[in-house]
C-alpha cells in the first residue's frame, strides 16, 4: 500500500511539470480558456489511468499530440464542424524544442510563487505547515505545543495544502472562476478566525 | 544432408504483427489515446476539481499525520481517474516544498542541508512504502520486491525514475536511498533504464555483483551466471569478494558482460542478439537460424505448457522467425506447415513429431 503508485510518480515527474506549456497548447488548439482547461484536465485524467505509461519515451511530445488528437476529435463531434479550424489544428505544430529552457524557468518561477504562497496563507496554516513540512517535528509535539487536537491539525494542515495547490496553479489556469489569491485568504482568514 | 529448412521469418512476421496489435500496448498518437468508447471529453467544472482537490489533501494531510486510513484512501483515490490526479496534484505540490527555506517571517530556523535530505529521503520513503508518522526507521532501508510468474512482463518504475521491466518467471528485489542503489535479480532476466543519479546502481546477483551507469541494459540470470548486456552506458565488474586480484572488467554499448564463477569476461554482442533481446519487451520472440531445440527452450520459458520434442532428430533443424511469445500457435502452424513436424497437444503440453 502505498501513497504514491509508480503511475502517479511518473505523471507528477514527466507530465505535470510541462502543465503551463500543455496549457498554452490546449489555448492555441481551443478558442475558449475554459475549453482549454477542460482539454488538458481530459488529457490528464487520461493519461494517469493508462496502462502504457511506462513505454512513452518523449512524455511531453506524447502529450502534445494528445492533446491535439483530442481536439480533433472533439471538433468532429460538433455538430457543425468548422472546417476553418480544422485546419488550423491541422497546422498546429507541437513547438518543441526547449522543454529544457522551460523547466529551468518554471524551477525559478516556483521558488518565488511557493515563497508567495506561504506568506500569503494564514498563519495557523501556515505554522502548522512549516512545522511539518520543513522541520519535520512529530505531530504529536506540534499538536502539544500549540495546544491543537490532532484533528484541528489534520484540517490546518489540509487547509495549508489546498491554499498551497491553488496558488501554484499555472498562470492562466482557470482563468477568471477562482477567486484570486488576495480575496481567497481574506475569505479563508474569516473561515478560521 | 543437413535439414536446413529455415522458416521464412516473413511468413510470420505477417501473422504476428496483427495479433500485436491487439495486445500490445496502444501507443500509438492518433488511434489509442481516446482508448475505446472514451471520445468524449467530460466536462471538468472548476467546482468539481476544487471538490477533489480539497479532498485530496485532506487525505495528503492524514498521510503525513500518520491518521490515515490507507484502505479508505485507497478507496478514495480508486473512484476515478480525477480522484487519482487530484492526489497526484497535491502530492506534487507538497513536494514542491523541498529545497525551499521556511518563510522568514516564521521564528523557525530554516531546516539545514542534511536534515533537508534527510527529509527528502523520508518523503521518498513515504511516497513508496506509503507509510505515516513515524516512517523515518521503520523500512526506509527495506528491500522491496516484484516477480511475475510464466508468461508474465511487468514494467515499473523504481523510487529514482529508473524504469525497470521484468520478463517471464523473474524474481528481483530493489532498495534505493540517498546513499545507494541497489537492485537484486533473484531469478530470471530484467531491462533496465537506469537514470542518472548520484552515484551508480549496484546489480547485484547471487555471487555476482556490477555497477551500473545511467544507461539502459539487460540482464538474465542463466544456469547461475549473470549475463548483463550494455545498449547504453556502462557495465563495470565488482570485485567478487574482498581481496580479490580480479580489477574491475568494464563493458559499455553493445558488449555484454559475463560474470560467472571464473573471471568476468566482455563480448561483443551482434545487432541479431540485441534484437532478440530487445524483443521480449514487446511480446515478442525472436529465433534466427537457431536449432529447434534451442528455439524450444526459449520458446518454453514463456509458456505454462511445455513444447517437448519427442523424435531427437528433429532437435537440429533451425529455424528463424518472430512469433508472440506467450500464444505458440502460429509457431507451430508454421513447424506443421512448412517442416512436417506434427504438434500434438497431451495433457497442456504439445508433443513434436515427425509427420508420418
Amino acid at each position: 500500500m502505498s501513497a504514491l503508485r509508480p503511475i502517479d510518480r511518473w505523471f507528477i515527474d514527466e507530465v505535470l511539470p510541462h502543465e503551463a506549456a500543455f496549457l498554452e497548447a490546449a489555448r492555441r488548439l481551443e478558442r475558449d480558456p475554459d475549453a482549454a482547461n477542460d482539454l488538458v484536465q481530459a488529457a490528464f485524467v487520461k493519461l494517469i489511468a493508462m496502462d502504457g505509461w511506462a513505454q512513452i519515451a518523449q512524455p511531453r511530445q506524447y502529450v502534445m499530440r494528445m492533446l491535439r488528437n483530442m481536439s480533433i476529435e472533439r471538433l468532429r463531434r460538433a455538430k457543425i464542424v468548422e472546417f476553418q479550424r480544422m485546419s488550423e489544428i491541422d497546422d498546429f505544430d507541437f513547438e518543441d524544442d526547449a522543454p529544457d529552457q522551460f523547466r529551468i524557468a518554471s524551477g525559478k518561477d516556483m521558488i518565488d510563487r511557493i515563497g508567495k504562497a506561504l506568506q500569503a496563507m494564514p498563519e495557523r496554516c501556515r505554522t502548522v505547515l512549516v512545522r511539518r513540512r520543513f522541520d519535520q517535528q512529530p505531530p504529536k509535539e506540534i499538536a502539544r505545543e500549540l495546544g491543537i487536537s490532532l484533528s484541528t491539525m489534520e484540517k490546518r494542515l489540509a487547509r495549508a495544502v489546498v491554499l498551497l495547490i491553488r496558488a501554484l496553479e499555472p498562470d492562466g489556469a482557470r482563468n477568471g472562476s477562482a477567486a484570486s489569491p488576495a480575496e481567497t485568504d481574506t475569505r479563508d482568514d474569516a473561515a478560521n478566525g | 544432408m543437413r535439414p536446413t529448412a529455415e522458416i521464412a521469418a516473413k511468413y510470420f512476421h505477417g501473422t504476428w504483427r496483427q495479433s500485436a496489435r491487439q495486445t500490445s500496448c496502444p501507443l500509438g498518437a492518433r488511434t489509442s489515446i481516446a482508448g475505446p468508447g472514451s471520445t468524449n471529453i467530460p466536462n471538468f467544472r472548476p467546482s468539481e476539481q476544487e471538490r477533489l482537490a480539497t479532498e485530496a489533501a485532506q487525505w495528503l494531510a492524514q498521510l503525513d499525520l500518520g491518521t490515515a486510513d490507507q484502505a479508505a484512501f485507497e478507496r478514495w483515490r480508486d473512484q476515478s481517474p480525477a480522484h487519482a490526479l487530484a492526489f497526484a496534484r497535491a502530492y506534487a505540490r507538497w513536494e514542491q516544498l523541498d529545497g525551499n527555506e521556511a518563510p522568514q517571517a516564521e521564528q523557525h530556523v530554516g531546516p539545514s542541508a542534511s536534515r533537508r535530505a534527510l527529509m527528502r529521503t523520508a518523503l521518498t520513503t513515504a511516497a513508496v512504502f506509503g507509510i505515516g508518522g513515524g516512517l523515518l526507521t521503520s523500512r526506509a532501508y527495506a528491500w522491496d520486491h516484484a516477480e511475475t510468474g510464466v508468461g508474465e512482463t511487468r514494467k515499473l518504475m523504481l523510487p529514482d525514475g529508473s524504469v525497470l521491466a521484468l520478463n517471464t518467471d523473474t524474481a528481483v528485489a530493489w532498495k534505493f536511498n540517498d546513499t545507494q542503489r541497489v537492485v537484486r535479480l533473484e531469478r530470471g532476466e530484467v531491462a533496465l533504464d537506469v537514470s542518472p543519479g548520484p552515484g551508480m546502481l549496484s546489480l547485484e546477483s547471487e555471487g555476482a555483483s556490477t555497477a551500473l551507469s545511467a544507461g539502459r541494459f539487460n540482464a538474465r540470470l542463466k544456469a547461475g551466471a549473470l549475463d548483463v548486456m550494455v545498449l547504453r552506458g556502462k557495465a563495470s565488474s565488482k570485485a567478487q569478494a574482498l581481496g580479490s586480484a580480479h580489477a574491475p572488467i568494464v563493458a559499455d554499448a553493445y558488449h555484454t558482460l559475463l560474470l560467472a564463477t571464473g573471471e568476468p569476461s566482455v563480448r561483443t554482442v551482434s545487432k541479431q542478439q540485441v534484437a532478440a533481446t530487445l524483443a521480449w519487451q514487446d511480446g515478442e520472440i525472436l529465433f534466427q537460424d537457431e536449432p529447434l531445440s534451442v528455439a524450444l527452450e526459449e520458446y518454453n520459458r514463456y509458456l505454462p505448457g511445455k513444447i517437448v520434442i519427442v523424435d531427437s532428430s528433429l532437435s537440429g533443424i533451425r529455424v528463424g522467425g518472430r512469433f508472440t511469445s506467450t500464444d505458440p500457435s502460429a509457431f507451430l502452424e508454421a513447424l506443421e506447415a512448412t517442416l512436417d513436424i506434427d504438434a500434438r497437444p497431451v495433457n497442456g503440453n504439445y508433443v513434436l513429431t515427425r509427420k508420418k
